[in-house]
């Protein structure tokens, strides 16, 4: 292991942990930067498709729009025909179709196009500036890319600029390439412009290092947001001064970040209309999953190592989605009336719970100890190992009316 | 159709809707065609379809183009209903997965329109409220435009340009970051 004392990214204290984690996996090879990519790229993967694809194959994702200046559309205009040539029966009646659309269709057109060229009809008339200006504005630096040059600082500048110029509202932002280090000043004014905009959609990840870059406390500010997706950060701590906190928030996403448990727990108490919670490749913290949430829908933990994760009061809750590493711990099921889906549930890991009691293998099933609305069950059992094939019967109990069954082994 | 039942054939006349064109052209379609349109929609829960429904903003020729679509989604829409509810089926997703791509091959003939006839589907779409057709009028003019410049735009869709030059530098000034 080498390669860690000199990596030359060296973030700052935690880069040690991790240093530790990766050796504590026994790999080989590769060094901690290499690493750090490698799971970037992959937490990257798990997020939402893009709102409008990038305008050219700018970087690493995937983008199905292939990009020329002067062809592109096989539109109208007839097949192969080069738009910027003169070709009447395209151009047809030289009426200006477009203008007949009232504003809210036009913005509509415009909220389709990549950021900048969505920007850029802002100069086609008196009218389309008026348009521009009222359209709520969708940013994703993959856009920015082709105007900035790969560089890091730059996309971060226009980000934040682009943001802070539009006259409008802020509908949707995605920033997932740029390295937020040393830039904690640029942070900061777009996270405050963000929650002055009303943004309702945000997708905000830090490339590494480090990996404990704290997130402003303006983020809970940003009473608008429908669906927030975060990535390597050091989430602020929530207290009274900030509630009620994300009153429309739906779908919250926690990706690689440090989050106190604490946080967690007041996001799913004070977020009323949360539905779904993924945590995804945490360390350390938060430690436990402790679900007590009105609204939730769907939980999901990817490869995060909680030391528990509990269901105690979730009325809505109807699939808890767990996909662990090597780390054993208890999954506690208290009250989740309306639960359908669960699973990976590893029995070699996995010790299940399920209103107060430990569930083995043969034992009494009592109604207590059951959980009738489950539906689909994916378990994964060693089945050189007698006691993980025994649990299966017992399982059958404890989920009376199961549909479905996925075994792994 | 004379040779069905009695019973069916009022449950086809109860569930049939008169949609009437500007120029004033009827159109017999199912409910479930119908209600694509939210405007349609709410006009039947209100009970006001009796005598059939006057569309004043839409052109026989352009409300033939719309049910044509209503028609095939409506029909993807019932099989979406019947298989939301359960979360995962293979054979359902498979199933989906081949209509869908039925679907879309339907669309892509469906926009092999002239600029008027596009630009008018999608007035239609925008009063009718049926979000899946404005979609996708709305996406294919987006794309239409997408990588050239104002001015290239300008000339595709015939947009007079009416700032003067003094305004066109200060807008370009305001909107800095997306013309460096």
């Amino acid at each position: 292991m080498d390669a860690a004392g000199d990596d030359e990214g060296g973030g700052p204290m935690t880069y040690a942990e991790i240093e530790q984690y990766f050796n504590s996996l026994g790999l080989e090879g590769p060094t901690a930067q290499q690493r750090i990519d490698c799971i970037f790229s992959i937490i990257i993967s798990l997020l939402p498709p893009r709102l409008v694809p990038a305008p050219e194959a700018a970087g690493d994702d995937s983008d199905d729009d292939s990009f020329s200046l002067t062809s592109s559309d096989s539109e109208a205009s007839g097949s192969g025909a080069d738009p910027l040539a003169l070709h009447p029966a395209a151009i047809g009646d030289g009426t200006d179709h477009i203008s007949r659309l009232p504003d809210a269709l036009l913005s509509n057109i415009i909220s389709r196009l990549p950021t900048l060229e969505a920007a850029r009809t802002v100069v086609l008339s008196t009218r389309w500036r008026g348009v521009w200006a009222a359209t709520p504005l969708l940013v994703d630096d993959a856009h920015l890319v082709g105007a900035d040059g790969p560089s890091g600082i730059p996309i971060v500048r226009a980000v934040s600029r682009c943001v802070a110029a539009h006259p409008g509202p802020v509908r949707s932002v995605r920033v997932t390439r740029v390295s937020f280090y040393c830039q904690e000043y640029v942070l900061q004014r777009l996270l405050a412009d963000l929650a002055d905009k009303g943004v309702q959609d945000l997708i905000l990840f830090n490339r590494p290092w480090p990996l404990n870059m704290p997130l402003p406390e303006d983020i809970l500010r940003c009473a608008s947001l429908e669906r927030l997706y975060l990535g390597v950060w050091q989430f602020p701590e929530i207290n009274s001064a900030h509630l009620p906190l994300f009153n429309k928030l739906r779908d919250i996403g926690l990706f690689h970040c440090i989050v106190r448990d604490e946080s967690v727990n007041a996001l799913l108490a004070h977020c009323p209309k949360l539905e779904v919670l993924s945590i995804v490749l945490s360390y350390g913290s938060p430690s436990r999953l402790h679900i007590v949430s009105r609204s939730l829908r769907v939980a999901v933990d990817w490869n995060s190592t909680l030391d528990e994760v509990v269901v105690q009061d979730a009325p809505c809750l109807e699939r808890l989605i767990l996909q662990t590493l090597e780390r054993r711990r208890p999954i506690k099921i208290v009250g989740a009336p309306r639960l359908e889906v669960l699973g990976f549930l590893d029995l070699n890991l996995h010790e299940l719970q399920i209103g107060g009691t430990v569930i083995r293998a043969g034992m009494n099933v009592r109604a207590r100890t059951t959980v009738p609305s489950l539906k689909i069950l994916a378990v994964t059992v060693h089945f050189t190992r007698n006691q993980e094939a025994k649990m299966l019967p017992t399982l059958f109990k404890c989920f009376p009316h199961l549909e479905a069954l996925h075994v792994l082994d | 159709m004379a040779s069905a039942g009695s019973g069916d054939e009022k449950a086809a006349a109860a569930a049939m809707i008169t949609l009437i064109s500007s120029d004033n052209e009827k159109f017999e379609v199912t409910e479930a065609t119908a209600t694509l349109s939210q405007t349609i929609r709410h006009m039947i829960e209100d009970g006001c379809t009796d005598g059939g429904v006057p569309l004043p903003n839409v052109t026989s020729k352009i409300l033939a183009r719309v049910i044509e679509y209503c028609k095939k989604h409506a029909t993807a829409a019932a099989g979406e209903e019947g298989s939301s509810s359960s979360f995962s089926d293979a054979a359902f997703l498979e199933v989906d997965r081949a209509f869908l791509e039925e679907l879309e091959e339907f669309d892509d003939a469906f926009l092999e329109v002239d600029r008027a006839t596009l630009f008018d589907l999608i007035l239609a779409a925008n009063y009718l409220d049926i979000k899946g057709l404005l979609n996708l009028t709305c996406q294919k003019v987006a794309d239409s435009v997408k990588g050239k410049t104002p001015e290239q735009i300008r000339e595709m869709y015939n947009i007079v340009n009416d700032l003067t030059p003094e305004e066109e530098a200060e807008i370009r000034r305001e909107t800095q970051w997306a013309f460096e």
